[in-house]
C-alpha cells in the first residue's frame, strides 16, 4: 500500500505533533454534543443490510417512538458501497440500494431522523471494497455532503501508515523507530558517545532494554485489551539523553541504529531536542534500512543547536498516532471546505490502536476504544450472538472493563469514549445482562448505537423496555456531561485508575447530573450472585466527583436524599447519608438516582 | 506449484451454476449470497477469507444450518480477529470442520489472504454438499 500512496506525510504545523496531545486545542468539529445515539447496521445484518431492511428500521424506530427517546441517527455501515469506484467517485451497491444513496437519506430525514455513512481512512474499506476514502478525502467529503450526511463513523483498515488489518504488515516501519544502541555527537571541542543503555533514559513502558539496544521506541498497539488506557507517556515510549555542552553552538549527531519492518522495530526515527513549545524537530523520516535488525551503524550526522547546559535530546517515533490523527484531521478539513456550516458527527473508529483518547478530541466526536465488541454479527433472520465475557475484546465486559477508567478523557469540551454498539437483543444475553449493558453504557456517557433487528421488537415487550427507560437514557443525556468514575470495587484500592480484568466483582460508579443530582450504578459483573453488602457514603461520593459537580456543598451538606431506582421507578428517602445493596444477582444493577431534598 | 481456483468458478461450483453470468450472478446478490466483488473479480484466484464467506453463508442461508454459538474453539487461530469482516465466517467453517487451519507450524493461523488450493476448494464444497444432503435426508 505504501508504494501507492507514499510515504506518511510531512507535519507541518505542530498542533498535530504528539506534544500538542495535551494542549486542549480542537483542530476541527465543534464540542459540546452529548453523545450520539441511533441504529447502525453492522450488529444486526453485517455486510447484508439493505435499503429495505435500513427503511424497514426507521419505520420501526417510529411504531416504537425509539425517536422520541433520543435515537436518531441511522447509520449505513460497511457493505453499502459498490466495491470499486465509478468515475473517482463513491456509489451505493446497486443491489442493496438500488436507489442510492440520496434516496436513502431522503426517506431518513423525512422520517425526522438523521442519516449516517461509513468509510474508512485506508485504501479500502474492511470488506475489502477498493473504495477506502485515502486519496479521495476532498471528492468523497463533497459527495457525502450531496447526499446530506449528519454523521459519519470512519474505520481504519488497510491503513496505509501503519500496519492496521489488512494492511502491509511491513508498514510497521513507519511506525517504530529503529532499535538504538547509541549516539554520538561532536562538535566545538566535545566529542561524547552515548549508550543507549548505560546513559538514555526510556519513558513510558513500550520500549525496553534488549541485549546493548534500546528497542521498542514507538506507541502500544490499544486493539487488544493489553494496552490499558493511562497517561499518554505511558502508552508512547521515547529514549531520552540529557547532554550537557560548555558552548552553545551547530554540534554533529549521529544515531547508531538497525532497522526492521515488524511491529516494534522501523524505520522512522524522529529527533528532536527540547520539549512541550521549545520543541525543535531535527529529523523525522525514515533512515537508510540496515541489512537486518541487528545488524547496527551510524547514521548520517544531524546538525542541531544546542544550547549552553543541558540539553534534552530525544530519539522517538510518535507516528502511529501522528500519522492517524492527521488521517482523520484530512476528512474533517474536507468537510469543512465542502460545508463550512453543516457540523457533522464523527466517529473516530480506528479501534484504540493509536490511543485515540489521547488526541481523539481534537478531530472526533467520539473513539472507539477496542477492538469490535463482537464478530458474530447477525444477518436477515439470525440475531446473531454476543457474550457477557470473554478472553478478547468481544464481550460487553472486556468494552466495560476499559472504558470504566477513561473518564478523565472524555467531557463536553472533548467526545466520548466508545465501546462499540449495543449488543442488545443478540443471542447470548439475557435480559438481565442486557438492562446491565445498557445501564454501563449510559453511565460511561457511550454511544447508544442500536444493533439489533428492530423488527424483533414491539412496544412494551422486554427489550423495548431496555432501549427505551428514558431514566436511564437521562442519565448518558444528561446535559452535564460527565461521564461516570469508579468510586469502589471489590477488587481494587485504586478503583478510578485499576485495569480490572478480573469480572469477579462488584463496582460502583457514581456520575454528576446537571439538576444537582447524582447517578449511583452498583454493578455485578460477574456471572454469578454476590452477596457482597457495599456502603457508599456521601463522602467518598463528594471525594471522587465533587469537582465536576454543579452544587458539591449542596449535596454534601443534605440531611434527606430521595433515591430514584432508575429501573423499577421505585422511590425512597435515605436519611442516614449511606447509600447501600446487600448482595446482588449474577449480570445485575442496582442504579439510583439520588437527589438532595433537604 | 499451486493451482488455484477463481472466485466465479468457486461460486459456480458451490451453486450448481453453469456460469456466473449477469442475471445468475443478479439472482444470488439479491438473495445476499454473493457481493458484487464476487462478480466483478469473479476472474481473480479465490482467498481463503472469500471461500469462508461463501461458504458459510451457504450453509447459513441455503442448508439452514444454525450457526455454532460458541466460537471459542476458534480462537486457536492466532488470526481470527485479524480480519474484523470475516472473522464471524472463518470461525463458523473452521469450527464445523469445512475450512482447516492453513499452516500447523508452532501456531494455528487461518491465513485469510491466502488463495484456496482447486483440490481443496473441491474438499470443501463437496462437505458443504455433503451437510445439504444430510438436511434434506433429515426433512
Amino acid at each position: 500500500m505504501s508504494e501507492v500512496y507514499g510515504n506518511p506525510p510531512a507535519i507541518e504545523d505542530a498542533s498535530y505533533r504528539y506534544d500538542a496531545f495535551d494542549d486542549g486545542k480542537v483542530l476541527f468539529g465543534s464540542k459540546g454534543k452529548l453523545p450520539p445515539m441511533g441504529w447502525n447496521s453492522w450488529n444486526a445484518f453485517g455486510s447484508g443490510n439493505t435499503a429495505a431492511l435500513t427503511k424497514a428500521m426507521v419505520d420501526k424506530i417510529k411504531e416504537l417512538k425509539l425517536d422520541e427517546a433520543g435515537y436518531k441517527y441511522v447509520v449505513l455501515d460497511d457493505g453499502c458501497y459498490k466495491p470499486v469506484r465509478v468515475d473517482g467517485h463513491l456509489k451505493a451497491d446497486d443491489v442493496k440500494f438500488a436507489e442510492g444513496f440520496f434516496d436513502m437519506s431522503d426517506y431518513v430525514h423525512r422520517n425526522g431522523l438523521k442519516f449516517g455513512l461509513y468509510n474508512d481512512i485506508g485504501s479500502r474499506l474492511c470488506s475489502g471494497a477498493e473504495v477506502g476514502i485515502r486519496g479521495y478525502e476532498d471528492v468523497d467529503t463533497a459527495d457525502y455532503m450531496k447526499w446530506g450526511i449528519d454523521f459519519i463513523k470512519v474505520d481504519n483498515c488497510y491503513n496505509v501508515w501503519d500496519n492496521a488489518t489488512f494492511s502491509d504488515g511491513e508498514n510497521a516501519r513507519f511506525t517504530f523507530a529503529p532499535g538504538i544502541k547509541s549516539i554520538s555527537i561532536k562538535g566545538d571541542g566535545t566529542d561524547l558517545k552515548l549508550s543507549a543503555v548505560r546513559d538514555g533514559m526510556i519513558t513510558g513502558t513500550r520500549a525496553y532494554v534488549s541485549g546493548d539496544c534500546v528497542t521498542g521506541i514507538g506507541t502500544y498497539d490499544g486493539t487488544a485489551p493489553d494496552a490499558a488506557p493511562v497517561k499518554t507517556d505511558m502508552m508512547s515510549s521515547e529514549l531520552r539523553f540529557d547532554v550537557a555542552v560548555e558552548t552553545e553552538g551547530d554540534y554533529e549527531l549521529s544515531v547508531e541504529y538497525a532497522t526492521g519492518r515488524t511491529e516494534g522495530v522501523g524505520e522512522w526515527l524522529q529527533l528532536a531536542v527540547g520539549q512541550g513549545d521549545d520543541t525543535r524537530m531535527i529529523w523525522d523520516d525514515l533512515l537508510p534500512a540496515t541489512q537486518n535488525s541487528s545488524s547496527y551503524e551510524f547514521s548520517k550526522p544531524f546538525t542541531l543547536r544546542l544550547k549552553k547546559g543541558n540539553n534534552l535530546i530525544r530519539i522517538m517515533n510518535h507516528r502511529r498516532q501522528e500519522n492517524t490523527l492527521w488521517s482523520y484531521a484530512k476528512i474533517r478539513e474536507c468537510f469543512r471546505n465542502a460545508a463550512p456550516d453543516k457540523d457533522i458527527v464523527f466517529s473516530i473508529c480506528e479501534w484504540g490502536k493509536t490511543q485515540p483518547h489521547n488526541w481523539g478530541y481534537k478531530v472526533g466526536d467520539t473513539w472507539r476504544i477496542l477492538n469490535d465488541i463482537t464478530f458474530q454479527v447477525g444477518a436477515d433472520g439470525d440475531p446473531g450472538h454476543g457474550a457477557w465475557e470473554g478472553a478478547y475484546t468481544t464481550s460487553v465486559t472486556a468494552q466495560y472493563n476499559k472504558a470504566v477508567i477513561m473518564d478523565e478523557f472524555a467531557g463536553l469540551d472533548k467526545g466520548w469514549n466508545d465501546p462499540d454498539m449495543l449488543m442488545i437483543g443478540m443471542d447470548g444475553l439475557d435480559e438481565t445482562m442486557c438492562k446491565t449493558h445498557m445501564t454501563m453504557w449510559c453511565m460511561l456517557n457511550a454511544p447508544l448505537m442500536l444493533g439489533l433487528d428492530l423488527r424483533k421488537v414491539k412496544t412494551g415487550d422486554a427489550i423495548w423496555k431496555i432501549i427505551s427507560n428514558k431514566e436511564v437514557i437521562a442519565l448518558n443525556q444528561d446535559a452535564l456531561g460527565v461521564q461516570s468514575k469508579r468510586i469502589f470495587t471489590t477488587k481494587a484500592v485504586k478503583p478510578d485508575k485499576a485495569y480490572i480484568r478480573d469480572n469477579d466483582r462488584i463496582d460502583v460508579l457514581a456520575k454528576p447530573l446537571a439538576d444537582g443530582s447524582v447517578a449511583l450504578s452498583f454493578i455485578n459483573v460477574s456471572t454469578g450472585k454476590r452477596y457482597d453488602k457495599v456502603s457508599i457514603t456521601k463522602d467518598l461520593i463528594c471525594e471522587y466527583i465533587g469537582d465536576k459537580m454543579t452544587d458539591v456543598s449542596l449535596f454534601a451538606n443534605a440531611k434527606e436524599y430521595e433515591l430514584t431506582d432508575v429501573w423499577s421507578g421505585e422511590k425512597h428517602i435515605n436519611s442516614d447519608c449511606v447509600f447501600s445493596v446487600d448482595g446482588i444477582e449474577a449480570y445485575d444493577n442496582i442504579t439510583y438516582k439520588i437527589t438532595p431534598v433537604r | 506449484m499451486m493451482n488455484t481456483i477463481s472466485t466465479g468458478r468457486f461460486t459456480q461450483l458451490l451453486y450448481d451454476m453453469e456460469r456466473l453470468d449477469g442475471e445468475s450472478a443478479f439472482i444470488l446478490r439479491k438473495k445476499g449470497r454473493i457481493e458484487e466483488s464476487d462478480v466483478i473479480y469473479a476472474d481473480r484466484a479465490i482467498d481463503r477469507k472469500t471461500a469462508a464467506r461463501l461458504l458459510h453463508v451457504y450453509i447459513r442461508d441455503e442448508i439452514g444450518e444454525k450457526n455454532e454459538a460458541d466460537i471459542t474453539p476458534a480462537t486457536s487461530l492466532k488470526d481470527l480477529y485479524d480480519c474484523r469482516v470475516c472473522a464471524g465466517h472463518i470461525a463458523q467453517v473452521y469450527i464445523k470442520g469445512i475450512m482447516e487451519p492453513a499452516k500447523l507450524d508452532e501456531v494455528y493461523i487461518f491465513d485469510g489472504n491466502g488463495l484456496v488450493d482447486e483440490k481443496e476448494a473441491y474438499t470443501y464444497i463437496e462437505r458443504v454438499k455433503d451437510r445439504r444432503e444430510k438436511k434434506n435426508e433429515q426433512r
